[in-house]
């Protein structure tokens, strides 16, 4: 931890966290996202445009990109709020139907703008990852090139969510002073935290209670699980756990070193510090218990995803209720009146 | 004469109603105000139109919203209402349609309550009491001195059970909750450094204990009253600008004034050099001009009615020892008490409803179907868990699953203390009824 972000009773200052956690781990993720998307829209490309060419660039491409995606969600506040990007980038699960019949509908030479007046169920990383992942995608159709103006869509939206990560970063750094977005620097923290506590509640309910059936007091669906034609549901949760250290723990992912949101919490409560990294590698753990692949244990390890699903439910409730009130978080940014 | 007349006469003793129609004046505009920013806030909608289902307070359950714009329709007669009293037109009307309409809207939901909502409602109830009806200030306006009284005893017991209610261990030895309320404002101007340091956190709960207990008194006095209404003032200030709690300040700040001679408003306007009648000028506040065996003695219904009032009052904050354990985790008689800011508490709820029939069992994260302040307001409070445990196994009977259980997995998180499961997960809530009597299925809080 630096020095410099401690005052003399111990107390680590909130705007020096939220200036690392800006600097060093939300714009880069956000770079790191344009630069993979970037790749992901110049690898479909190329598939696109060479008959009989090697699928797995595109592919790997995609997996990056969907990584990187799903590091940020574990900050999904800000630009990605504002710029109303969640939808038209992660819209799941697939609807195959509304896929094939845009494709049917596309013109000839599919632009952005065409792209772009498409409902969210036709586009983004899912829609991208059916086409390159369900069955073969062979070059010079109208197949390929929807594929490709989604490529494309998603490299420009993660363009914009990077440059707004750049102005985004700035108010956050000057929380609680003229012309920033952030009233103070509480508020700066609020929408971090309340931001974590919004992934690990995703995590928990969109991407185990719903495959296992726990909503609907049914079987498991595998038809529900995320990312399911690229069988990288355990990659996707594993990024989300990976936002969620790196906002926990700062840039540098180590305990004591860079000042993220537990250095907050250690200067204040060092026991909850430790239970929170505790349950963070218990759920980790859980998680790469799970036996391949995922969609089988669905149904034939069912108690294990289950398992998975309860020990990030406790990572979520350290962070939503020790955590929150620890540090004075508004959850939700509720702004009723108390007494 | 018996000691009860001498106090039904003393009750009945005319005194200048100058106070009276400024406190009138100034509680009728704050609500109007109040319901403008409401409005404004767009907090009608998102309170009651907006939310699918709505906390019934015990035995208020047939209470619903008002359908289509209904609600609007509410809040702007409720405007209507409150603008007519601060102006003393059809005092009686303006105060019954106030209270009315005032409590109608509070009483629609649990999870919308407020001290300060509660205290509005039972103000408006004794404005609407109040033969303050053709009264206008001039000289001679007089109005019985059980009104001023009531209004005095009124806001002395919101200070005083306020008081109370913060002689607790975690109030006065671990500073709780404020000292984690004083932390995130260390940005605060001029006394931020202040508030991150742990040992401010004590010497405000001390103070707040005791500004509580002692305000009422010190108002009461003349010497005192000066300092006692700066330090109100200053106390109001602080919370307000600290903490998010809209009106109360000023509400509580003008009900104060109700502590000043009757004759303050006429004092203010001769120090303002506005002309003051010279009939009135010099006469004692406190004193009648009418001599004191002129007047009739108050009605004995009127004073059995002040009394259930009062004896209301005095008992509804004291309820709460009926239940064992720490009221501020199992919230048992923690309404309509005055236990104002008292805990910090938050909430994380999962239900699991299980079929008997089929075995198929369900999980529900009432977040869904709740507004973002329902789901936070239900998530610690026993009772609301209860209501929602209700409304989950009426939905599932609706769809064809009758007689399911449901079971809650709640943590809470309280003033301070580790997170920590709040109801008996075992126990099937759909079969629990809401009451009065204790609810055993709520866990004693940790240590």
């Amino acid at each position: 931890m630096s020095a410099g972000c401690i005052t003399t009773d111990g107390e680590v200052l909130r705007r020096e966290v939220l200036a690392h956690l800006a600097d060093e781990v939300f714009v880069p993720a956000h770079a790191r996202l344009q630069v993979d998307a970037a790749a992901l829209a110049s690898a479909t490309t190329k598939l696109c445009e060479t008959d009989g060419a090697d699928p797995k660039s595109a592919k790997t491409a995609w997996l990056a990109t969907r990584s990187a995606w799903n590091v940020t969600g574990a900050f999904a506040f800000g630009p990605v709020i504002e710029q109303m990007q969640a939808g038209p980038l992660d819209f799941w699960p697939v609807r195959m139907d509304t896929i094939e019949a845009k494709i049917l509908e596309a013109p000839a030479a599919i632009d952005a703008a065409w792209i772009d007046g498409l409902g969210t169920s036709a586009k983004g990383l899912p829609a991208l990852e059916y086409l390159l992942f369900a069955q073969p995608l062979p070059a010079n159709t109208p197949r390929c090139a929807y594929a490709t103006a989604l490529a494309g869509d998603i490299s420009r939206r993660s363009d914009e969510l990077g440059s707004g990560w750049l102005t985004h970063a700035e108010h956050l750094r000057t929380a609680g002073t003229a012309g920033s977005a952030y009233a103070s620097e509480q508020a700066g923290l609020d929408a971090v935290v309340n931001a974590t506590i919004e992934n690990l509640y995703r995590m928990v309910k969109d991407k185990l209670d719903r495959p296992l059936g726990n909503l609907t007091g049914s079987d498991p669906d595998p038809a529900a699980l995320e990312s399911r034609f690229s069988g990288t549901t355990r990659d996707d949760l594993e990024a989300n756990l990976r936002g969620f250290a790196m906002v926990y723990l700062g840039a540098d992912g180590e305990s004591g070193g860079e000042p993220g949101l537990g250095a907050l919490v250690a200067s204040r409560d060092p026991d909850l510090d430790q239970r929170i990294l505790a349950q963070h590698g218990v759920a980790r753990d859980a998680l790469a218990g799970i036996p391949d692949p995922f969609a089988t244990a669905l149904t034939d390890h069912r108690s294990d995803v289950q398992r998975a699903r309860d020990e990030i439910d406790g990572l979520r409730r350290l962070i939503k209720l020790d955590v929150a009130s620890l540090l004075g978080v508004t959850l939700s940014l509720s702004d009723n009146d108390g007494d | 004469m018996t000691g009860l007349l001498r106090l039904r006469l003393a009750l009945a003793r005319p005194i200048d109603a100058a106070s009276l129609l400024a406190f009138r004046a100034l509680f009728g505009g704050l609500l109007l105000i109040s319901v403008i920013r409401f409005a404004a806030n767009g907090w009608i909608a998102a309170l009651y139109i907006e939310p699918a289902y709505h906390f019934p307070y015990w035995g208020f359950g047939w209470l619903r919203p008002w359908p289509g714009a209904g609600m609007y329709l509410e809040f702007f007669a409720l405007a209507l209402a409150a603008g007519c009293l601060a102006l003393g037109r059809c005092h009686r009307l303006a105060a019954l349609a106030c209270f009315v309409l005032f409590t109608h809207i509070e009483l629609l939901d649990k999870a919308a309550y407020l001290n300060h909502y509660y205290f509005v409602s039972v103000v408006l109830l004794l404005l609407l009491c109040m033969p303050l009806g053709r009264l206008r200030l001039r000289p001679n306006t007089t109005a019985p001195a059980w009104t001023l009284y009531a209004l005095r005893l009124q806001v002395g017991l919101v200070y005083g059970f306020a008081g109370l209610a913060k002689l607790r261990g975690d109030w006065l030895l671990r500073a709780q909750p404020l000292k984690h309320w004083l932390a995130p404002h260390a940005d605060f101007p001029v006394l931020g450094p202040l508030f991150a340091r742990p040992e401010t956190a004590h010497v405000m709960s001390w103070a707040g204990a005791a500004f509580d207990l002692a305000v009422p008194f010190l108002l009461l006095h003349r010497r005192s009253r000066p300092y006692g209404f700066v330090a109100l003032l200053g106390f109001h200030a602080l919370t307000g600008a600290l903490f998010p709690i809209g009106m109360f300040p000023w509400i509580m700040s003008c009900a104060a004034l109700i502590f000043f001679p009757p004759d303050w408003p006429r004092r203010l306007k001769r120090a303002l050099g506005r002309p003051v009648p010279a009939d009135i000028s010099h006469v004692p506040a406190d004193i009648s001009p009418v001599p004191a065996d002129s007047h009739a003695p108050l009605g004995r219904l009127a004073l059995a009615a002040l009394a259930l009032h009062f004896g209301v009052q005095l008992l509804l904050p004291l309820r709460h020892h009926l239940y064992p354990g720490d009221h501020g985790w199992h919230e048992q008689g923690f309404r309509f008490a005055w236990h104002v800011m008292l805990v910090e508490k938050t909430g994380v709820v999962t239900y699991r409803v299980r079929d008997p029939a089929s075995g198929r069992v369900f999980v529900v994260h009432p977040e869904d179907a709740l507004t973002v302040q329902q789901a936070k307001q239900m998530a610690f409070q026993p009772d609301m868990i209860l209501d929602y445990a209700h409304r989950l196994a009426a939905e599932f009977a609706a769809r064809g699953l009758p007689g399911v259980e449901v079971r809650a997995d709640a943590f809470v998180a309280y003033n301070g203390r580790p997170s920590a499961r709040l109801i008996d997960p075992t126990v099937d809530l759909a079969r629990e009824r809401d009451g009065l009597a204790g609810k055993t299925w709520i866990l004693p809080r940790p240590d």
